[in-house]
């Protein structure tokens, strides 16, 4: 369960609004890997050979020639975001722009406009590194956390009551978690089972 | 080090100030200037040789005085029991659970769905923390304090000779282990797999809560079957004894 983090660059004024949006983000659970630049046309030359998914652009970094640079970008990739950054009454013509985030408002508004600019994010890309589980203690897991018994376990996958026993020590060993409740909250935050599946 | 009744109170706390909460359950209010454990405790009404030997086998694992505390009268012990109960179920549960509901309240992210599932599980930790509780309250407490009143007044009856025979203390040794389980998974999900909260030093309160509520809910236990259990089990031995050679 290795999954790709999330590429986002940043071309913002100043290192203050740079850490504040970089913390922000990373508070609403994304994780991702930043890239910073001065000036939008280190960004072109940056876009040449990489393909980030998001693009944060402050409003005084953009000028009508730059613009035009960048709109080449647009709807290129589905996965490519561009996102105006900028002070309060930020206009929003150019069609570039999927979304602005406006500085200006108090923080809750602010983690509420980051969460909506991320919700195309798969949950999956949000969470959790490598668990360590194998597979089939990853199939096991399910079982356990959709309320299934061991018996149930060993009939379903073809298995031991043995092998099954065995693979709850070694999932419960490795997660350091022991109850059927805890597995159960660990599989919905790991995307194993769907919270509408077990009564939560 | 193994505190004395000779000791400044206020030395007790600096020395260690997770024996603040002993105090509480002993009803001693702080404020005790240069007064000695001997001088507070007497002035509150309590046992000093009691609080001393609950306090030395909190502060210190490896000093645990069962024959002391065996000492005492089993209905000192079962108030203290009792008063620590209502300490968990009327403050520090209610406590965490206000904690979490506020971490709720304030997440603006999509990390609300997850508090609530471990708000549910909280929930559900504190009802069978409170049907354990509830168990040694309404149960094994007065069982245990009909043993010591036939013990004191050196008579058994049949009725009670029956009961020890249905249910003997060493069976309630083992209903411990699940609740603190919940405990330990709790703070490992917290801890490991929940996603980064905005609100970190709400977050550390409640996992700081935690360690301290898993401590304290293990010296407990530790009073409980090391001290009341042996205590019981040889009063209950006894009684049939006699019980049996007067029949006989």
């Amino acid at each position: 369960m290795i999954r790709d983090k999330l590429h986002i660059v940043l071309v913002l004024p100043n290192i203050m609004e740079s850490i504040a949006i970089k913390k922000l983000i990373t508070d609403c659970g994304i994780i991702a890997g930043f890239s910073e630049f001065p000036d939008i046309h280190q960004l072109i030359h940056y876009l040449s050979n990489h393909s980030p998914q998001y693009i944060f652009i402050h409003q005084s970094k953009i000028t009508p020639e730059n613009l035009d640079n960048l709109n080449m970008y647009n709807g290129k990739s589905e996965s490519l975001c561009f996102i105006k950054v900028g002070e309060s009454q930020i206009n929003h013509t150019e069609k570039l722009f999927r979304h602005v985030l406006d500085t200006q408002k108090n923080e809750n508004e602010i983690m509420k406009q980051i969460v909506h600019i991320f919700e195309p994010v798969q949950p999956a890309t949000r969470l959790i590194e490598a668990t360590g589980l194998s597979q089939r203690e990853i199939d096991i897991l399910k079982q356990v956390a959709l309320g299934m018994t061991n018996k149930e376990i060993s009939e379903h996958l073809h298995i031991s009551m043995h092998t099954v026993i065995t693979h709850r020590k070694n999932i419960t060993a490795k997660l350091g978690i022991k109850t059927i409740a805890g597995l159960t909250i660990y599989a919905v935050l790991n995307n194993i089972i769907n919270p509408e599946d077990v009564e939560m | 080090m193994q505190f004395t009744r000779d000791i400044k109170m206020a030395d007790v706390i600096h020395i260690n100030y997770m024996l603040l909460t002993i105090l509480k359950r002993f009803n001693i209010p702080l404020g005790f200037g240069d007064k000695t454990i001997e001088k507070v405790c007497r002035s509150h009404d309590v046992n000093t040789d009691f609080f001393l030997e609950i306090i030395n086998s909190f502060h210190d694992k490896s000093y645990f005085p069962e024959q002391n505390l065996k000492a005492f009268s089993l209905e000192l012990i079962v108030k203290y029991l009792r008063n620590t109960h209502d300490y968990y179920m009327l403050e520090k549960i209610p406590e965490i659970e206000g904690y979490i509901e506020e971490l709720i309240q304030n997440c603006v992210t999509e990390n609300k769905p997850n508090l609530s599932m471990l708000k549910k599980f909280f929930t559900d930790y504190k009802q069978e923390l409170n049907e354990h509780i509830k168990k040694e309250d309404e149960m094994v407490l007065p069982y245990v304090l009909e043993i010591d009143k036939a013990y004191k007044n050196n008579t058994i009856d049949k009725p009670l000779y029956d009961k020890i025979k249905n249910y003997s203390i060493n069976d309630y040794e083992d209903e411990h282990e699940n609740v603190e389980d919940k405990l330990f998974d709790l703070k490992n999900i917290i801890i490991k797999y929940l996603p980064p909260l905005q609100n970190k030093n709400l977050c550390n309160t409640i996992l700081i809560e935690l360690f301290l509520l898993e401590r304290d809910l293990n010296d407990h236990s530790r009073i409980e079957d090391t001290v009341l259990v042996p205590k019981v089990d040889q009063m209950e031995q006894e009684l049939t004894k006699m019980y049996e050679s007067d029949q006989g």
